[in-house]
């Protein structure tokens, strides 16, 4: 059966990686001081702290509350700044990068694309870092620069894929080319569009956060902090506070996608 | 009042590669005519039509819409868009956009007429007068009550109809329509064919409908042209088209 | 008909509520952000951010030997340099440890998901409607734990993980398969759901077991289309497996992290364009792989790229009524 086949040359392959990283099974034990850690940190789970751990808080400290949702709201913040941004230069540059556009234009662009994605968005923000500094519009960028390449070359493909009779029919009509694309193409591909635009906001909230642990104040910086201070209670607080906007977020996206598609 | 418009095909010759799609084709269709084109498939008879809109133009031979040609102004955008624009197409698989609303597949019809921005705004929110004028065109092909339904919730026949809508939304001088009956059941084909046939009528269009049930052809046009092979088989007053002849025209190539 | 009855048509048009309050939501939030204060555009534009663009550009970016006057080194031979000591390590190290997280996370997909299908977790698979409460117990909890090991970023993963076991390629290898493996056992149980019942329907009326039908239905006829996604996730996971470097562990990311600590912005820039060739080449293998699963008819109907993004995003609406409509 082919598809066996095909199964075990992926394991041996995985195989192949696990001998070239020079892994040893040994190295999966928790360092002496790791199991201790491994114990607290999993008991700390079931009580996840609902104020600050140390009682020695400095006086001008806001209330733990306020911190938790200002950590969150910034991670909203830089994600949703980032995706709209994203849909801003990416909507164009799918158009510029599907088959509609002109064969130079649509090679230069998609090359483009390619570069813009290739960087991961935490190293986009390591460079904004040492380029100009700790700028929270830095962080947006960084943020936007593989997102919108990524937006436009998924919105290029769907574009590419849409059904284009009446695209097609109503040029036929006397449309021009662009007339044409808003309203025989583009809705068409609408629905598709905006579910994965959906989905990489999604993304973008997971990757805001994680901008925290290099200084921007999004929740990965106070997961990180409350971690290094061994305050693991407050570390589940924000691990928590991610996971359940992650998964109202998809709980929306699907109640979204549902009225689009029905 | 728009000015029914004129055929005058001169023998054209379409190929795709080297099969040969149509041959030495000659027809003149005048206003107020209706005419069918029948034929087994594969005869041309789609091609034709398109080569009549404008959307693809012949290796040999001239289509002439009033005089002009397309082939003339086939390099010239703006010229070409208002000479297709002239030429109202019903597609046989109908072309809309089905996750919109009939209103505004409809008003898509009409822009060759409007600018760009005017267009996009006709799009999302067409004007009240625009709706009023949708509504009337609706309300004669008998589904105005669907102007603000998505396409994708009506049946076949409906978004036939809207599909008829849209083609007169753009004003035309012509009405052509390729297999426009041919997912729909003969009762409802026959309503469809007599409804188009009295809009046309109304606007004083001559109606060219491609048709495989050349039964329905007889029964309801003035004129057949019958393919075969990309080649005019007979050009006839509908009554004087017999069986035998029709046999012919479907008979099998050894038989 | 009159004008009133326009309106009145106009009043009754279908419209989902819903769908326009979170449009309006959504776009009120991607404006209404930046104006929160939260996002410095001004301070970005001001003149001590340009000041250091134009000495990082002109001057610490710049590789050494074309900063330097008379400088020892040709630029081939600096850029051989980074290349021999760290590039070449770290560009494999890369690779493979995104290879084994995702061959642990195809691994965990491939047993979980089948017990996270629906059609197929039920009291009498494939035959009859009612699936049972037990056994939508176990489908949910089973995407209940899925949704936890997804809802963590990587990077946070690694990170929790690097404390307990102590640095070496284990953290990256287990944080990139953790978070991998909730996505792909989600997006294989997605397809095995999606597939058409009659093969099942058959099967089991010839009185063939669960889990029978599992591997004579499901995995042949999942599995191409499942493998499509996988490669699709592993891209992501090559980007992401430079990264978690920063965090201690040698891959790519370590070495970009060492040379930014140590000033060396044109270092970190090379290091990070070896991570962007190595990235484009991924993407063109993985291209290349998709089309050879494409080819060899593991897929049934000729379905691209955008398609199975399509069907990620589209997973959850999936659930009711099959693939969205093309």
């Amino acid at each position: 059966m082919r598809q066996g086949l095909v199964l075990i040359a992926l394991l041996v392959v995985g195989m192949i990686a696990y001998l070239a990283l020079d892994l040893d099974l040994g190295g999966l034990s928790p360092t002496r001081g790791g199991g201790d850690l491994l114990l607290e940190f999993l008991g700390a789970a079931f009580k996840p702290a609902f104020d600050y751990e140390s009682g020695a808080v400095p006086t001008d400290w806001n209330p733990f509350f306020y911190q938790v949702f200002a950590g969150l709201w910034r991670t909203v913040v830089f994600a949703a700044a980032a995706i709209g941004l994203s849909l801003v230069i990416g909507f164009p540059l799918g158009l510029l990068a599907s088959s509609l556009a002109p064969m130079p234009v649509r090679v230069s662009v998609r090359a483009m694309i390619a570069l813009m994605r290739s960087v991961h968005e935490l190293l986009w923000a390591v460079v904004l870092l040492a380029a100009v500094g700790l700028n929270t519009a830095g962080a947006v960028l960084a943020l936007t620069i593989p997102y919108a390449g990524t937006l436009a070359k998924i919105f290029s493909e769907m574009l590419d894929e849409a059904p284009p009779q009446a695209f097609r029919a109503l040029q036929l009509a006397g449309a021009t080319r662009l007339q044409a694309f808003f309203a025989g193409l583009l809705p068409r591909a609408a629905p598709d569009m905006a579910a994965y635009a959906f989905y990489r906001f999604e993304c973008a909230l997971r990757s805001s956060a994680v901008l925290g642990f290099f200084g921007y104040p999004t929740i990965g910086y106070y997961l990180k902090l409350s971690f290094e201070n061994l305050h693991f209670r407050e570390v589940w607080t924000w691990l928590y506070v991610l996971i359940i906007v992650v998964i109202l977020l998809e709980a929306w996206s699907s109640a979204l996608r549902r009225r689009f598609v029905a | 009042m728009i000015v029914p418009a004129q055929y005058r095909i001169d023998r054209v010759s379409l190929s795709y590669g080297e099969t040969s799609v149509l041959s030495d084709i000659s027809l003149a269709i005048e206003a107020e005519q209706s005419v069918a084109f029948v034929g087994p498939s594969g005869a041309g008879k789609t091609t034709l039509l398109r080569l009549m809109a404008g959307s693809v133009f012949p290796d040999s031979g001239t289509i002439e819409l009033d005089g002009r040609s397309f082939a003339a102004v086939c390099d010239r955008g703006s010229e070409l868009r208002r000479m297709r624009a002239e030429v109202g197409f019903v597609h046989q698989d109908y072309a809309l956009v089905p996750n919109l609303r009939v209103v505004q597949n409809v008003v898509s019809g009409g822009f060759s007429r409007r600018g760009f921005w005017s267009a996009l705004a006709d799009l999302v929110m067409p004007k009240r007068p625009l709706q009023q004028e949708v509504l009337s065109l609706l309300d004669r092909l008998g589904i105005g009550e669907k102007i603000f339904q998505r396409v994708d919730t009506l049946s076949g026949g409906q978004q036939q109809r809207v599909a008829l809508a849209r083609a007169l939304f753009q004003q035309p001088r012509v009405l052509l329509a390729d297999e426009p009956v041919s997912s729909v059941d003969p009762t409802r084909a026959r309503a469809l064919l007599e409804l188009m046939h009295a809009v046309a009528a109304e606007r004083e269009l001559p109606l060219v409908v491609s048709l495989h049930d050349a039964e329905l052809a007889r029964a309801l046009f003035g004129r057949m042209v019958g393919l075969r092979e990309g080649r005019i088989e007979f050009d006839l007053p509908a009554d004087q088209v017999d069986s035998e002849r029709l046999q012919a025209l479907y008979a099998l190539p050894n038989a | 008909m009159t004008a009133g009855c326009l309106d009145q048509l106009r009043r009754e048009r279908p419209r989902s509520c819903f769908l326009r309050l979170s449009l309006l939501a959504l776009a009120g939030l991607a404006i209404g952000v930046w104006f929160t204060g939260e996002i410095a555009v001004s301070d970005l534009f001001s003149d001590r951010r340009g000041d250091n663009l134009k000495r990082f550009l002109g001057d610490e970016a710049k590789p050494y030997p074309l900063r330097v006057e008379d400088a020892e080194q040709s630029l081939g031979e600096w850029f051989a340099a980074i290349w021999y000591s760290r590039g070449r390590d770290g560009v494999l190290a890369t690779f493979w440890i995104s290879w084994l997280a995702m061959t642990m996370a195809g691994a965990y997909a491939l047993l979980i998901a089948p017990l996270c299908t629906r059609t197929l977790m039920a009291r009498d698979p494939y035959l009859q409607e009612d699936r049972g409460r037990g056994w939508r117990a176990v489908t949910a909890s089973l995407r209940f734990f899925n949704v936890l090991l997804r809802a963590v970023p990587e990077y946070i993963w690694a990170f929790l993980i690097l404390a307990v076991v102590g640095p070496s390629a284990w953290p990256a290898v287990l944080a990139l398969a953790i978070h991998n493996a909730g996505i792909v056992a989600r997006l294989g149980a997605d397809v095995t759901e999606n597939l058409g019942p009659r093969p099942g329907q058959a099967l089991r009326q010839l009185g063939a077991s669960r889990s029978q039908a599992a591997l004579a239905f499901l995995f042949p006829q999942a599995f191409g289309r499942f493998l499509l996604f996988w490669f699709y996730r592993y891209e992501t996971c090559v980007r992401e497996a430079t990264v978690l470097g920063m965090l201690g562990v040698v891959s790519l990311g370590y070495w970009i992290n060492d040379a930014n600590a140590r000033d060396r912005y044109d270092e970190m820039i090379a290091l990070i364009g070896l991570g962007a060739v190595l990235v484009l080449a991924v993407d063109a293998l993985s291209w290349v792989a998709r089309g050879w699963v494409r080819r060899a008819g593991l897929v049934d109907g000729a379905a691209s790229q955008a398609s199975f993004l399509r069907d990620r995003a589209a997973a959850d609406s999936a659930k009711t009524g099959g693939r969205a409509p093309h």
